[in-house]
């Protein structure tokens, strides 16, 4: 007996890893990040023999998950999450994207503190124009600030009732970009008041060395539903740099490229 | 207890002999395919360390030069073996471009140093021959500092065309003996103009070919200074181009911001500029306009090429910047 397992052994073709590879994630490209109506998602990896798995509620996906021919098209808020897989290779990390809905578009923004004139954006438009801005703080679709406080107001044609606000901002420490330390949302009530909606706050140490830029990074506001046809918008920058930051005393950059209301 | 023995060692040699290597994977398209082999250098890392890998050269001889950042040994030669044949160097600590050129029967190297804001021509054996420290006559710059060059490449009269590719993107031509004669490109034409590179291919005037890496692209430049075409290449952030035969060769250092990513791969480019292969990256992929596809990185074998070195089989070697101290990779044309 032993020796046939011997035999077997030594006769087994057994092959071993010179050196294993992974995957680089897929691209996932949605013609836009946030939408009123739908969006169309396509995923890319061109790489002959390899495949794409996805899902469109945020969980990771396996095996069983649908592989990617066509493009998506997609009617709610989602989180697109992909994997690329190859035979030869080790699987890639996953990609994923947030994709918001809006529920409704302002008529009209009123910045009651102005951007850096580095970074003015297409101006207060910037902030409702469902585009969303990338990694180029130039491409026109950021607004930067340096101030402690940013103000804005928002108005619709007709009183609308808001479950959620959506801040779009970024994080990059290293360029001396912080996420903001608070937010508040107020809207005006029928008889001309302004009543406090709900508020964002950070609630733990910001690590700054701990944190890469972060292109997408939306605070997202349970408010208060009342209808209104004015909106108000707080923002409490991060402050100034912390002491162990190379720019360490200088303000620290706040930077706005969307207001999303659901 | 001596059969037992003598059966292990049996079947130590009968798998020895059958376990065989997997070949490691191919990488590329179309007709430039390669078989990876990170194990190509045979150098022990304590004697002849390594930082950063910037760029190599063949000599005459076959024998390969490399820069590396590293001052306990900026310039290393190794055989086509990967074996260290020489070591030298101690004074750059931004030892970044290298150009191999034949002066008439002597060669010489065109070493460029960012950090000590010069560019410092050697013989093969480290002797200097001349210096190019930074151009304050030019009206360009207001300090030492704000030059910091990242390549050369060398006219066929001699001249020097200098590409300030950390510094302030201007491309500097001086006489081969370091006379400024021009300046051109600068900030307003090129984006990180971290290479540069002589382009004979059209067998008429030589062009020089610029990058202009955070834009994605390679310009074409008379000696003179003027503009004459844009290559765009969307998602390549690369380093220099490497001209051989008709094609042009280049490291990918990233295909997407951040700098520090790891997204990286190389670039073959045939006699009209187009990508025909992209190993570790996608399958290049042009639209019916003739707009290239953004290209990525598709397979982790590289984290950020930094120079490919194609020799005279078509095989490539890939030096890389901040990938963990690692030697060049070796890609087996197949």
């Amino acid at each position: 007996m032993m020796k046939h397992f011997l035999v077997f052994c030594c006769l087994a073709p057994a092959l071993v890893a010179a050196q294993e590879y992974h995957l680089a994630p897929p691209k996932i490209m949605a013609d836009s990040i946030f939408f009123l109506q739908h969006s169309t998602v396509r995923l890319a990896f061109a790489l002959e023999g390899a495949a794409v798995y996805f899902t469109t509620d945020g969980s990771l996906p396996v095996l069983n998950s649908p592989v990617y021919n066509a493009p998506l098209s997609l009617s709610a808020s989602s989180t697109v999450t992909a994997v690329s897989r190859h035979p030869e290779y080790i699987a890639g990390k996953p990609a994923a994207v947030q994709l918001i809905k809006a529920g409704f578009l302002p008529d009209s923004i009123r910045l009651l503190a102005q951007p850096d004139t580095q970074y003015a954006g297409s101006g207060e438009k910037a902030l409702s124009d469902l585009q969303k801005g990338g990694s180029d703080l130039h491409d026109g679709r950021w607004l930067g600030f340096r101030g402690d406080t940013v103000e804005a107001e928002f108005v619709f044609s007709k009183p609308v009732s808001c479950r959620q606000i959506i801040v779009s901002t970024l994080s990059d420490p290293g360029s001396w970009i912080f996420p903001p330390r608070r937010i508040d949302i107020y809207g005006e009530t029928t008889s001309g008041t302004w009543q406090h909606l709900g508020n964002w706050k950070s609630n733990q140490q910001y690590n700054w060395k701990q944190q890469s830029a972060d292109y997408a990074l939306y605070k997202e506001i349970e408010i208060k539903q009342i209808p209104a046809r004015r909106f108000k918008l707080k923002v409490i920058s991060f402050g100034y740099l912390p002491a162990d930051h190379p720019g360490a005393g200088a303000p620290a950059w706040l930077f706005l490229d969307e207001v999303i209301f659901q | 207890m001596l059969r037992r023995s003598f059966l292990q060692k049996t079947t130590l040699a009968g798998a020895g002999v059958l376990l065989g290597l997997k070949p490691e994977p191919v990488i590329g398209h179309g007709a430039f395919r390669y078989r990876i082999n990170t194990r190509w250098c045979k150098a022990d890392p304590d004697t002849y360390p390594v930082k950063n890998c910037h760029e190599m050269a063949f000599d005459k001889q076959g024998r390969i030069f490399m820069t590396t950042d590293d001052i306990r040994n900026n310039i290393l030669v190794f055989n086509k073996d990967g074996e260290v044949l020489n070591a030298w160097g101690h004074e750059f600590p931004g030892a970044h471009g290298l150009t191999l050129h034949d002066e008439g029967g002597e060669e010489v190297l065109y070493i460029t140093d960012y950090e000590r804001h010069k560019v410092v021509k050697t013989n093969l054996k480290g002797e200097t021959l001349l210096t190019i420290e930074w151009p304050a006559d030019s009206g360009k710059y207001n300090a030492r500092t704000e030059f910091r060059p990242t390549e050369t490449a060398i006219g066929p009269d001699g001249d020097i065309f200098i590409a300030d590719g950390y510094g302030k993107d201007h491309i500097l031509r001086y006489s081969h003996d370091g006379k400024l004669k021009n300046v051109f490109g600068g900030p307003d034409v090129l984006r990180n103009a971290h290479g540069i590179a002589l382009d004979t291919r059209d067998g008429k005037s030589p062009a020089l070919l610029v990058t202009s890496r955070a834009e994605n692209a390679l310009k074409r430049f008379s000696p003179e200074g003027v503009l004459l075409e844009t290559i765009p290449l969307p998602g390549a952030y690369i380093c220099r181009p490497v001209v051989q035969g008709e094609h042009v060769f280049f490291a990918v250092l990233i295909s997407e911001l951040p700098w520090d990513g790891g997204t990286g791969f190389v670039c073959i480019l045939d006699k009209d500029n187009r990508v025909v292969s992209a190993p570790g990256g996608s399958t290049p992929q042009y639209d019916a306009n003739g707009k290239l596809d953004p290209l990525y990185q598709t397979v982790k074998v590289f984290r950020h090429p930094h120079d490919v070195l194609p020799d005279a089989d078509g095989n490539l070697f890939v030096a890389q910047w901040n990938s963990g101290n690692v030697y060049p990779t070796f890609l087996e044309r197949v």
